[in-house]
């Protein structure tokens, strides 16, 4: 499952990028690669896709600064959510 | 200042609306279609959610809902009654500006200062359609308004320097710098840059490289932010095409004629970020593209 998220978080990544790979732990911000949208994008993916809610006020900037990282982010929502609907 | 207007809810109505909430004025944001009011009220409440992730520096969570609490979403230009102070983001169209300005001039207090935001149009052309020339300015906000620090500000021929002095006031209550430049159409930043937008489709029009390749040598050789397509894409391709169309006509000189590309693309419905696609295709379209689907 987690595997299939990091593939589509790659595809997601990959468009911003506009095909270019992008290796999992470099910086999309500094690298130039995505901006500030990227953010609000991220998210509304995340919805969408997903149908996980990212924690915003718990998170920073750093959580999101590479794939890797945006990854773990998105498997502690994901088991979060699934506590809750399986509570 | 007790109560700022706004007119527009577009991308950029929006934005300044998100940056004089935070600041903690009272807006009042007119458009007068009700989706595009709820539509922007979901912009702005993202915008508002990731705010302390894209800003740095170790911002902290807004109070989103205080901020939204703070922003009046109306259809009734009438409603700017009470308004000091109106930003306008209108499309990029001279006739419904042209149209608006005199509404404006008669719902408004003779006091209230007009603040432009418009990509190109010459701001005494506007001053010229009301009855209050001397209280009208360019007030060219960036995309993000609420990310961007500096505001370029535009002395329309008789632009007042009491208006120029109220502008800059406002604009530091925001925590925003300005600088002020003489009128002409596009201004410093659009002439400049439509210019070399324009000649960035150029070169994806006749073959001399592919959209990724002129982004990413903008962005990794010069390091930009952003490369000249993605930018369209963000400023939007019609906007673009009736910033040139506007620069064009205002100086007569051929330097400024749209890339035959550019408008295929916007006759075709492909206006960048907001419709999902330009020159390069996005997640999501965002809430104008919904809006008329």
């Amino acid at each position: 499952m987690s595997e299939s998220v990091r593939e589509q978080l790659r595809q997601l990544v990959s468009r911003h990028t506009d095909g270019l790979a992008v290796g999992d732990d470099e910086d999309l911000f500094d690298r130039g690669y995505v901006n500030s949208l990227f953010v609000v994008q991220l998210v509304a993916w995340a919805e969408r896709e997903l149908d996980v809610r990212l924690p915003l006020n718990d998170l920073v900037l750093d959580d999101l600064r590479t794939i890797g990282a945006i990854d773990e982010v998105l498997r502690k929502s994901l088991t979060e959510e699934d506590a809750w609907t399986s509570a | 200042m007790s109560q700022l207007g706004v007119v527009g809810a577009g991308t950029m109505g929006t934005g300044v609306s998100q940056l004089f909430a935070e600041a903690g004025l009272e807006v009042v944001l007119v458009d007068s279609q009700r989706r595009a009011l709820d539509a922007g009220r979901e912009q702005i409440r993202t915008s508002l959610q990731t705010a302390h992730l894209v800003r740095g520096g170790g911002a902290k969570p807004l109070d989103v809902d205080a901020v939204l609490g703070r922003i009046r979403f109306t259809t009734e230009l009438k409603d700017l009654s009470g308004a000091e102070y109106v930003v306008e983001n209108i499309t990029e169209d001279w006739e419904a500006k042209r149209r608006l300005y005199p509404e404006l001039d008669d719902v408004c207090p003779p006091d209230t200062v007009f603040g432009v935001n418009t990509s190109a149009i010459a701001i005494s052309r506007i001053g010229s359609v009301t009855r209050r020339p001397e209280k009208v300015v360019g007030t060219h906000f960036m995309n993000p308004a609420h990310l961007k620090p500096t505001v370029e500000v535009i002395r329309g021929f008789r632009t007042s320097e009491d208006t120029l002095q109220r502008t800059g006031e406002l604009l530091e209550r925001a925590g925003r710098r300005h600088i002020v430049v003489n009128d002409a159409a596009g201004f410093v930043t659009n002439r400049v840059a439509m210019l070399t937008v324009n000649e960035a489709i150029f070169l994806v029009h006749e073959g001399v490289a592919d959209v990724r390749s002129i982004d990413r040598l903008f962005k990794e050789c010069f390091g930009h932010p952003m490369g000249p397509l993605a930018t369209a894409d963000l400023i939007g391709l019609d906007t673009v095409l009736y910033s040139l169309e506007v620069i064009y006509a205002d100086l007569n000189d051929s330097k400024y004629r749209p890339c035959p590309l550019l408008r295929r693309m916007v006759e075709a419905g492909l206006h960048g970020r907001k419709t999902g696609r330009g020159f390069h295709t996005y997640e999501s379209a965002t809430r104008e593209d919904k809006a008329h689907v």
